[in-house]
């Protein structure tokens, strides 16, 4: 492992990064740490469904400028000409009549937490996202439906030159032509449905630029909160990692869960120039009524490193797939990945990685289990371009399968259009050994405690790349999700 | 062939994976497939060993499709899509090409090799394609309880010859029976070629199924093995070589449903000059399938620098006690190993010829029939220009 990434990992000294760490963080948090529900008197819906009139409402609502207004409508044509998939989990319980394209919360976007809504704030305290801000993030994003009712950046990053502020803001302000000029051009509308989709009633998300050299040691998050029954939410998330610098993003999400779908269609798109580096890290987890249909694309430039870390355990059905573009020559991407699907999970997960300059190289890794029914699927797709000479890719996932009620399938693509390049690939499905759980079990570890043992162990490539919190979360999320198969 | 805009589509994925990678299936367009009037010569040695006599085609298809597992099998992928065609005797290209050649072949040749019976000599049937002709022809091997045959198809043609051949074959195999099907395809450069093939794998049954595909501008090649009964075993052995703009279009499937089922399957080859490849090899494990193991390897030499390879290896799993596993090696010959054998005194196509035929020689040389396996050879010196 780089030394850049061991840094990541440990970027704050003062927590110990040991077991007994993770363990005591894990005693306070239990399922209802994500599953409640807030009154949302007084918030401004749009009527559910997706027409003309409920874009050009949206649009007004968030004093677009024009291009933005014709681009919404573009994208609603695109959305209304275009297929929904004939592949991935089937998505006919997502009624778009039936979701609420847009919610505005009771208040505008605040600087501190005092000045947000004591109920909203409230639910953000109960994820524990201000308390993360004050002991190891160097700015925080949190959006409340289709907005973002909190944001703040640190003052001595901000000092450096670095921007992040909401997209809204960003469309307007300084840095409006820079948004303009990068914003879908990565997923442009045209890419998929839901791509479309999204041009078509984006709303929230963060916009972040870091300057030609600047590296910003502890990371920046943004955090999606999603309350409103029946609604969808579509942030659009732009960052650009201009040359030389470097990037550590957090992504999270959560819900309440919700008897009608819910859906997610957000949008990332990822500039990291020559010689940068970006790490995006995400914990998915979201509500099991959830559609979660996110696009996520980045492009990297020569010499530079895009790291994906990625935890998917949330929503009903999932199709997510990071892709990377590989353009500048030496350009490099790492791709670290965990699915858990559970009852009634359809998770359809993986990467893509598109090698276009030459020396370019990709490592994949994930791991995926089923159990209670769950379908998990990892999909994936590594193309090496007649340009990509001495392009190197290595791709190995790992399924585990819990039960015989479940479904575990891999799914990988390889298309090479050169020789001069070496692409490897391994995949390997099984379940966990006999021989392990007796083992332990002689060792006097009781059988859902050894089971439980195993699983973790076999997610401990993931979580390791996880700053500490997250690594906590992700296995308290585990461990939740294995007391349910134990259960 | 299937209506003229549409094409016929074969080699359909099991689980459909993204449109725009172009691997969910391949086309056969009527432009493509080269006119000839002319009939192969088939000929046929050593089939005196087995029972064999022509049939109606849609006598021998009612015969198969009751001697296969006869359940209407409605398993979905994660997607909970059909993946399966509707073929009551699923085979590797499809229905599409099953339905066309129902139509269009009136008699099968049914083969059967009578219970506990070793026929100690390979039937060997080849078809003489010469200057250019056309054959389509289906066969059922039906092989009986504790019987063991070997079946080597071989199509040969001159070099620059056209034309096109169409081959469905299916295989019944009952309990403890093993059938070694082995289809070497040498035919000249302006080919065709559709080769399916299919079995039903009863208990302890044992489908080998081996596949050299040399010539031919375009090959499609699919084979699919229901293992349906307990401990039924299906292996793979493919060795391929693609230069010029040949394709090269393969589909594997093992569908695994009987406990303790084994399938392996290993495909080597080499693409050079434009060459385009597609591999699909997807490990099918049902419910119900309980200590099974699957595995999938492909190692692919690339030659030149404007190939293309796409490789798709699936494994498809609704039971938990299994154990799957796939691997593929995608790459061009190290410059370590071009080194080596420089300094023994070969040349950069020396090099290529010889790790081609290395790939090759480990498929071709299980073949028992010497003579088969000296043209391969001489094909692919032929091929790397070294036919003085």
């Amino acid at each position: 492992m780089s030394e850049v990434i061991d840094d990541a990992v440990h970027f704050d000294p003062a927590i110990d990064n040991t077991k007994d760490d993770i363990n005591a963080y894990l005693e306070g948090t239990d399922r209802s740490l994500y599953d409640f529900k807030d009154d949302e008197t007084g918030f401004y819906k749009v009527d559910e469904g997706l027409t003309p009139e409920i874009v050009d409402q949206i649009s007004k609502e968030k004093n677009d400028p024009e291009w933005m207004h014709e681009f919404r409508l573009k994208s609603l044509e695109l959305y209304n000409k275009m297929q929904v998939p004939n592949w991935g989990p089937p998505i006919d319980g997502l009624d778009m009549n039936n979701i609420i394209t847009y919610v505005r919360p009771n208040t505008k976007m605040k600087g501190t937490w005092d000045e947000v809504p004591e109920e909203i704030k409230s639910a953000f305290d109960k994820l524990g996202i201000p308390q993360a801000e004050h002991k190891y993030l160097a700015g925080v994003g949190a959006q409340y439906d289709s907005e973002l009712v909190y944001h703040n950046l640190q003052d001595f990053v901000a000092q450096q030159g670095v921007v992040y502020s909401d997209m809204e803001s960003a469309l307007t302000g300084k840095y409006a032509d820079m948004v303009h000029e990068y914003f879908m051009k990565l997923v442009p509308p045209t890419d998929h449905k839901f791509a479309a989709l999204h041009g078509a009633v984006w709303s929230g998300g963060s916009f972040v630029y870091v300057p030609k050299g600047v590296k910003v040691d502890i990371p920046l998050q943004s955090y999606f909160r999603l309350n409103a029954k029946g609604a969808g939410q579509f942030e659009h998330t732009l960052i650009i990692v201009d040359e030389g610098a470097d990037l550590h993003f957090i992504e999270g999400c959560s819900a309440p869960k919700w008897n009608v779908a819910n859906l997610h269609a957000g949008c990332v798109e990822l500039y990291v120039k020559k010689n940068a580096r970006l790490r995006y890290s995400t914990i998915e987890n979201w509500s099991k009524n959830m559609y979660n249909l996110n696009t996520k694309r980045a492009l990297v430039e020569e010499g530079g490193r895009m790291e994906w870390v990625s935890g998917s355990f949330g929503s009903h059905v999932s199709y997510l797939y990071p892709t990377t573009i590989l353009k500048g020559k030496g350009a490099d991407c790492e791709y670290t990945g965990i699915t858990f699907s559970g009852k009634g999970q359809d998770l359809d997960t993986g990467c893509r990685m598109v090698h276009i300059g030459e020396d370019t190289s990709s490592l994949v890794t994930t791991k995926s289990l089923s159990k209670d029914g769950g379908i998990g699927t990892f999909r994936s797709a590594v193309e090496i371009m007649p340009t990509a000479k001495r392009a190197k890719s290595s791709v190995d996932c790992q399924s585990l399968m819990l039960d015989d009620i479940s479904r575990s399938d891999t799914i990988p693509e390889m298309d090479v259009k050169t020789n001069n390049c070496d692409v490897g690939h391994e995949a390997k499905i099984g379940r966990i050994s006999d021989e392990a759980v007796f083992y332990l079990m002689s060792r006097g570890i009781p059988e859902n405690e050894a089971r439980a043992m195993i699983v973790s162990g076999f997610a401990n490539p993931i979580s390791k790349e996880l700053p500490l919190e997250y690594a906590a979360e992700m296995n308290n999320l585990i461990k939740l999700e294995m007391e349910g198969s134990m259960a | 062939m299937a209506e003229q805009r549409e094409g016929m589509t074969v080699n359909r994925l099991p689980s459909l994976t993204w449109n725009r990678l172009g691997v969910n299936f391949a086309k056969i367009f009527d432009d493509e497939i080269p006119a000839s009037d002319a009939e192969a010569a088939f000929s046929a040695r050593n089939d005196d060993q087995v029972a064999r006599g022509a049939r109606a085609t849609e006598e021998a298809q009612t015969f198969a499709d009751s001697m296969s597992d006869g359940v209407r099998r409605e398993a979905y992928v994660a997607a909970k899509r059909s993946i399966y065609q509707g073929q009551h005797f699923a085979t590797g290209l499809g229905h599409d090409f099953t339905d066309y050649m129902n139509a269009n072949v009136p008699e099968t040749y049914v083969y059967t090799v009578e219970e506990n019976d070793h026929p100690d000599k390979p039937i060997v049937l080849n078809w003489d394609f010469g200057k250019g002709a056309k054959a389509l022809a289906q066969q059922v091997i039906h092989v009986k309880k504790n019987a063991e045959a070997t079946f080597l198809m071989t199509y040969t043609s001159e070099k620059n010859a056209e034309g096109l051949g169409m081959f469905e074959t299916r295989v019944i195999l009952e309990e403890g029976a093993t059938l070694h099907l082995m289809k070497v395809n040498l035919l000249g450069e302006g080919f065709v070629l559709a080769d399916d093939s299919a079995a039903v794998v009863r208990d302890g049954a044992h489908f080998d199924y081996l596949s050299v595909m040399l010539g031919a501008a375009r090959t499609y090649a699919g084979c699919y093995a229901d293992q349906c009964g307990k401990g039924a075993m299906f292996t793979v052995d493919t060795g391929y070589m693609a230069e010029k703009d040949h394709l090269v279009d393969i589909n594997y499937v093992a569908a695994q449903r009987g406990k303790k089922t084994q399938s392996k399957i290993n495909v080597k080859g080499s693409l050079r000059d434009t060459a385009k490849k597609v591999f699909r090899g997807t490990i099918d494990f049902r419910k119900g399938t309980k200590g099974s193991t699957g595995d999938e390897q492909e190692d692919v030499l690339l030659l030149s620098p404007r190939v293309t390879n796409k490789t798709v290896p699936v494994i498809l799993t609704e039971e938990e006690d299994v154990d799957g596993r796939h691997g593929a090696t995608i790459g061009n010959l190290s410059e370590d190993i071009l080194f080596y054998l420089e300094t023994r005194g070969l040349d950069a196509d020396a090099a290529e010829m010889l790790m081609t035929r290395g790939r090759l020689a480990g498929v071709a040389h299980r073949i028992p029939d010497q003579d088969t396996v000296d043209r391969i050879d001489a094909f692919i010196e032929e091929a790397f220009g070294n036919n003085d």
